[in-house]
């Protein structure tokens, strides 16, 4: 059960880097290869909060939630809106590229490139749960990554915003014919991932320390993720999260000596013939 | 003028020769030499992605996946076997590259969609796992010392093996370039834009997919193989996700729909990052921030940028004009009559259609003969273009057969149908970008009048001959049409009306015998009308078998011999022009929905 | 096209000239008054902190000897590149210095095995000294790479410490968690010889690097019940592997590895979470031992300097890493009396110990912890049994000496 709760526990976090990109992707339809670093800007403000400034559990979290929600504003302003109206498709592959690795740069250059500990104001004492050890963090972290995933997938299905925004992803040009206003919606959707990542910084901090590299193993499983679930699918981005830990965990626990990596592309390839669009995708896959 | 035309390929040519000769001329100094080496490496490595990227529009991410496999299997050759002939070394890559191409190419392109990004994305995660896993074969994680590459007994290193890579990159970019300007990389851009597009030329979506994925794979072998000969050193570091995006962004930043902005792209990234390392602390931060700034700038890249500048150079007159497009052997008169056209009989006996119980269309027969114009009218819904996409083989049938000439075709892949002579246009013309309107209308050919890959590459006779017909063809069928001048205008930038009539000279062009024209009246003004109506009425007399799907009453009425009606997916009339005009239910029917049908015409313009 | 013909030939000569204008490049002559000192390494990537350690080690070097009149009666002079660890970069960094003319005389060759290895085959034909930090046993080919020398210990030379541990308590099966990576798999490979060689069972278990939680190996492990844990990892793998162990309740007796001891784990840990844990140390760095009668005056100049505030993070031993290097090559240059590579080479072989205490730090002041005395087959120091041993965790005073308990 320990290795249930590991799985869990680290599968939270790839799925809020899957929701990270589902979020832009729905509405934007772009792909924000810099997600995974906004999370890790989110451990280090909240690193900040909580310990150079000595701020609270509610402020540090506010103040990593706006910090992240300004930069992913700054993103969209210099990294994906120049880029609307162009004739090629693949700019914004490399402008966000390029604005992961602005934040990797800027956040060794800040905080250094030592681990930092971020505290995440629980008892830090495992706890005994269903035959497992779990830590109280990782059950917080799990819950909530749970309730934001599931409530984004409704909120993309049954509010007007939400419909907007898949109606977007689909075909902007017909969607801001109906009078949805498409550039909007883009920012909103930037700057909503960079809420939720920046208000996620201290609890994945607390598992993972804020270190200026945490990105690449983040954006790596992020996409993993999203290739399990589907693209484009908010409920299908949580679960791939979860399952991609879930699997690590097992393999490592009891494959041993074979390679993880291994065993989930198995799994990926087995989804990929029995549902070829991953398990919940569907709003991407181009209509022909 | 004549000389300089004959002495043009010869420019890049020497260029080369010269980069060749530079070290042993003292022109530059080892470290350069080895940045061009690094240079031309990467540009390998970027030219295989624009051909998968760029051209056929398919997102892969493998090439540094194939570089592992090129890298790895020229370095085991040495060591293990000593085999150290370089260009054993290179066949055996590229032959290991096609076959691990091959292997993840069928199942990430036959689901279609993401699946390929997804399956070669982890390809690339898979390196450093599968180098570990054969370690007895790759060292592993410390690394392969590779032997001392040779060739016919000569040592290959120092200023030999950079002549060396730079030949096999020269080579390989003439491969490219004869490849990519020809008929096949026309294709490529029209399977990018669009697959539909794609299989109505008669060619398998799946099949060019692949193809394009496994050329994408050879530079990316080549590149590899000749990275185990520069440091004679390998290691699984070299392999990561990071230089996969760097690979991405050298094709950004030299344009991927080109053949040389590789090289430019290339240069400028490796150039980049070998400067960028003296920022020590900052260096992250410059470096992504270059990244962004060139994205940002480039608008279709280096490529799209030069493109531009001479364009702009043409307009101003600094520069001389484009050779306009040769001139015909023949010339042919504007009302001139089409060839003879080999139409067949298209039949449907009881057609039928449903979509998850929802019947679209139900026992429709009708018969097409050639030489006259079928049409197909009724109100939105009623099942037109159900019956259009059935004919295609876009749709399979429900029930019911499909003859053509009493050939059952129903069922058959879309590209099967399309080489069987059947074509067609579509509602909203498909047009790809990134070509000339003269180079538009010659892929109609590509299938019926096709010219093999290997004579493309090698420019053989046969290739010329080829092309010049396809040129002579497509321009006689635009002069026909009236359009000639806008032979070198790139065709996604003609207005709704002349893409109408360039669609019916790409289709005109493999000398079909079955069109299919759909809403082909829709959006047009008065003389674009004329104008096809003349096409449709010549392509009846010459013999063709003419299928009419339109809303425009009077038109129909004009053009066609016979004419069904559909509503809610049935056949409610049939007969000649002046029975259905007569008839009272299809007035009824047809009139009673027109308020209507006009209404929903209105708002799906608008969409 | 009958052309043709004539521009075939053109193409055949264009292509011909270039093969004729091959030559081998001349080798460059080292420069006439002063010594170079060249130091390839990461200025910008996760272990720039050490990186910059051992720069300040050598240019400190550098500072001591020139005031003494420099090696030879040439001035020093110290040049960086910055390779990201990439070696790649590395090599074309180092072509392009080679480029301008006048060859360095030392070398350090980056601060991973792998930049080693893949600058060495230069150094090699340049006949260029080089003197690394970098341990892996690849290294030590005196055959394939003469002119290089090894100033650090081999990993192996770890493993007497454990296995003399081991031996005590009278372990019988002892499990090994570590990186999937070169490091990690050495490392593994000389702990797994040295403890069967001591007639004790060996079991593993690895991570990937992208790992962010371990409490699935540990499992792994803990269900072989070993009586011991060896573990290898840094940074964050080896914050996460204590952190797990902890969650998972597992107390067992660990021992760091060379690498994993390195990482200064009081500062992010609690000590109830390290229960257990020995660290392997060198002697020499340990608060209670003999002080080298340098070494004060050395550690002030390094904490005067730009990069003296890592040395709470990677303690003195890095910096006198640096600055070894260098006395060990103008020692060897002393008694060459020359700064010919070859004699250099030939001196450094036959390597006479100092009289009185070392010129370098590491050896301790008697100069007994490290020996320098290198062979014709052997070009890495040797070590005593006392060179190294393992404490409980702690950390770097603010002198640079190891204490354990304190952060």
């Amino acid at each position: 059960m320990t290795t249930v709760w590991a799985g869990l526990a680290t599968g939270a976090i790839y799925s809020l880097v899957a929701i990270g990109y589902n979020v832009v992707l729905l509405a934007s339809g772009t792909f924000n290869f810099a997600h995974a670093q906004l999370l890790m800007i989110g451990t280090f403000l909240a690193y900040t909060g909580a310990v150079t400034l000595g701020l609270p559990v509610v402020p540090a979290v506010l103040l990593a939630a706006a910090g992240v929600g300004a930069l992913a504003l700054l993103e969209e302003r210099t990294a994906i809106r120049p880029l609307l109206g162009r004739s090629d498709a693949h700019g914004a592959l490399i402008t966000t590229v390029g604005a992961a690795t602005i934040l990797d740069g800027l956040a060794a250059a800040l905080w250094g490139r030592q681990p930092l500990t971020v505290p995440s104001g629980l008892p830090d004492r495992p706890l005994e749960l269903l035959g497992g050890t779990v830590r109280p963090v990782d059950l917080v972290l799990i819950g909530l990554t749970l309730l934001v995933g599931v409530g984004l997938h409704l909120w993309s299905r049954h509010s007007l915003i939400g419909l907007a925004s898949l109606a977007s992803a689909e075909d902007r040009d017909a969607a801001s014919a109906r009078g949805i206003n498409v550039r909007l919606l883009g920012v909103g959707a930037f700057v909503l991932a960079g809420l939720i990542a920046g208000a996620f910084g201290l609890l994945v901090g607390a598992r993972t320390y804020a270190v200026f590299n945490l990105g690449h193993a983040l954006a790596l499983f992020g996409f993993v993720a999203i290739a399990i679930g589907g693209a484009g699918s908010q409920l299908g981005g949580l679960i791939g999260g979860f399952a991609t830990g879930l699997i690590y965990a097992f393999a490592a626990r009891y494959v041993g000596e074979a390679y993880p990596q291994l065993v989930v592309f198995a799994v990926f390839l087995l989804i990929l013939f029995l549902r070829p669009r991953g398990l919940f995708g569907t709003a991407l896959e181009r209509r022909v | 003028m004549t000389l300089l035309a004959r002495f043009r390929p010869l420019s890049p040519l020497l260029a080369v020769a010269l980069l060749m000769a530079a070290p042993g001329l003292g022109l530059i100094n080892a470290y350069w030499s080895r940045t061009v080496m690094l240079i031309a490496i990467l540009s390998l490595l970027v030219s295989g992605l624009n051909v998968v990227l760029g051209y056929a529009g398919e997102l892969a991410m493998g090439q540094v996946a194939l570089y592992a496999v090129g890298a790895y299997v020229a370095g085991y050759l040495g060591v293990q076997f000593g085999a150290t002939n370089v260009l054993l070394a290179l066949g055996a890559a590229t032959l290991a590259a096609v076959l691990v191409g091959l292997v993840t190419g069928i199942p990430g392109l036959r689901l279609g969609g993401w699946s390929l990004a997804m399956v070669t994305f982890f390809l690339v995660i898979l390196v450093p796992n599968t180098i570990d896993i054969l370690h007895d074969f790759t060292g592993g994680t410390l690394g392969l010392a590779a032997a001392v590459p040779t060739l016919f007994g000569m040592e290959i290193t120092g200023t030999r093996l950079y002549v060396f890579i730079l030949a096999v990159t020269a080579v390989w970019f003439a491969i490219a370039r004869n490849l990519l300007r020809s008929r096949h990389g026309d294709v490529f851009l029209v399977l990018r834009q669009s697959p539909i597009l794609a299989s109505t030329l008669g060619v398998s979506v799946y099949r060019l997919k692949l193809l394009a994925y496994v050329i994408g794979a050879i530079p990316a072998a080549l590149a590899g193989a000749l990275f185990s000969m520069i440091d004679g050193f390998i290691a699984p570091e070299t392999f990561t996700f990071a230089l996969a995006l760097s690979v991405l962004a050298a094709s950004v930043v030299g344009g991927a729909t080109s053949v040389y902005g590789a090289i430019a792209g290339a240069a400028v990234l490796q150039i980049g990052q070998q400067t960028f390392t003296q920022f020590q602390d900052w260096q992250l931060v410059i470096y992504g921030t270059f990244l962004l700034v060139a994205g940002v700038l480039f608008n279709r890249g280096l490529a799209g940028l030069a493109h531009d500048a001479l364009a702009a150079a043409r307009r101003r007159g600094l520069l001389p004009a484009r050779p306009v497009s040769a001139a015909l052997a023949v010339p042919v008169e504007p009302e001139a009559e089409l060839d003879r056209l080999d139409g067949a009989v298209l039949r449907t006996e009881g057609l039928s259609k449903s979509f998850g119980g929802n019947a679209a269309l139900r026992e429709v027969s009708i018969e097409a003969k050639p030489g006259e114009v079928t049409a197909l009218i009724g109100p939105n819904g009623s099942g037109k273009t159900t019956l259009l996409n059935l004919i295609c083989g876009f749709y399979k049938p429900s029930g019911g057969s499909l003859l053509l000439d009493d050939d059952e075709i129903a069922g058959r892949a879309p590209y099967r149908i399309a080489r069987l002579g059947v074509t067609r246009t579509f509602q909203t013309p498909l047009i790809p970008k990134d070509m000339t309107t003269l180079a538009f209308v010659a892929t109609g050919r590509y299938t019926s009048h096709r010219v093999g890959i290997a004579a493309a590459v090698l420019r053989l006779p046969a290739f010329r001959r080829g092309y010049a017909a396809d040129t002579a063809e497509s321009l006689r069928l635009l002069r026909w049409l009236g359009i000639e001048d806008l032979a070198d205008q790139q065709v996604d930038s003609l207005a709704l009306g002349t893409r109408r009539l360039v669609e019916a000279a790409r289709a005109l062009a493999s000398g079909p015998r079955v069109f299919l024209f759909d809403e082909v009246g829709s959006g047009l003004d008065e003389s674009d009308l004329v104008v096809l109506e003349r096409v449709i009425g010549a392509i009846r007399r010459a013999g063709g078998t003419v299928i009419l799907v339109e809303h425009n009453f009077p038109l129909v009425l004009k053009l066609a011999d016979r004419i069904h009606v559909l509503s809610q997916g049935q056949l409610i009339a049939s007969g000649t022009p002046a029975e259905i005009q007569s008839d009272r239910r299809v007035l009824a029917e047809y009139t009673g929905a027109t308020d209507e049908q006009a209404e929903t015409a209105t708002t799906k313009g608008a969409q | 096209m009958s052309s043709r013909p004539i521009r075939f030939a053109m193409i055949s000569a264009l292509l011909v000239l270039p093969l004729a204008a091959c030559g081998d490049a001349e080798d460059s002559a080292s420069g006439g008054d002063t010594y170079i000192v060249y130091f390839t390494g990461d200025y910008s990537g996760a272990v720039s902190a050490n990186n910059a350690s051992i720069d300040a080690g050598i240019k400190l070097a550098a500072e001591e000897l020139n005031a003494k009149g420099g090696i030879d009666g040439k001035k020093i002079v110290v040049e960086t590149a910055n390779d990201q660890n990439d070696p790649t970069k590395a090599v074309s960094l180092l072509q392009q210095r080679l480029a301008k003319g006048t060859k360095p005389d030392l070398v350090y060759p980056g601060s991973s095995s792998a930049v080693s290895l893949s600058l060495l085959p230069i150094l090699t034909r340049q006949k260029i000294i080089s003197v690394g930090g970098t341990v892996s046993g690849l290294l030590n080919d005196p055959a394939k790479f003469p002119y290089h020398f090894g100033i650090s210990s081999p990993g192996k030379d770890y493993a007497p410490a454990l296995i003399k541990i081991a031996q005590e308590k009278g372990y019988q099966k002892i499990g090994m968690l570590y990186a999937n990576d070169a490091t990690g798999q050495s490392s593994a490979a000389i702990y797994k010889a040295a403890v069967e060689a001591a007639g004790m069972t060996f079991v593993e278990a690895r991570f990937e690097s992208t790992a962010l939680d371990m409490t699935s190996q540990l499992n792994q492990l803990k269900a072989e019940s070993p009586d011991a844990l060896v573990l290898n990892g840094y940074g964050t793998a080896a914050l996460y592997a204590m952190r797990s162990r902890a969650q998972i309740g597992w107390d067992i007796p660990t021992y760091c590895d060379q690498l994993s001891s390195g990482y200064p784990y009081l500062k992010n840990l609690r000590e109830d979470e390290l229960q257990n844990v020995n660290v392997v140390i060198s002697t020499v760095t340990l608060a209670t031992s003999e002080r080298h009668p340098g070494l004060d005056a050395f550690i002030a100049k390094v904490k005067a300097g730009p990069a003296g505030k890592e040395i709470t993070t990677t303690g003195w031993g890095l910096y006198a890493t640096g600055h070894d290097s260098l006395a060990l090559a103008s020692y060897a240059a002393q008694q060459a009396k020359s700064t010919d590579p070859d004699k250099v080479k030939a001196a450094m072989e036959s390597l006479a110990k100092p009289t009185g205490t070392p010129p370098w730090f590491y050896a301790g002041p008697k100069g007994d912890l490290v020996s320098f005395s290198y062979s014709a087959t052997n070009h890495f120091p040797t070590t005593s049994e006392s060179t190294f041993q393992y404490v409980g965790p702690g950390g770097y005073s603010t002198e640079g000496f190891y204490t354990s308990g304190k952060a």
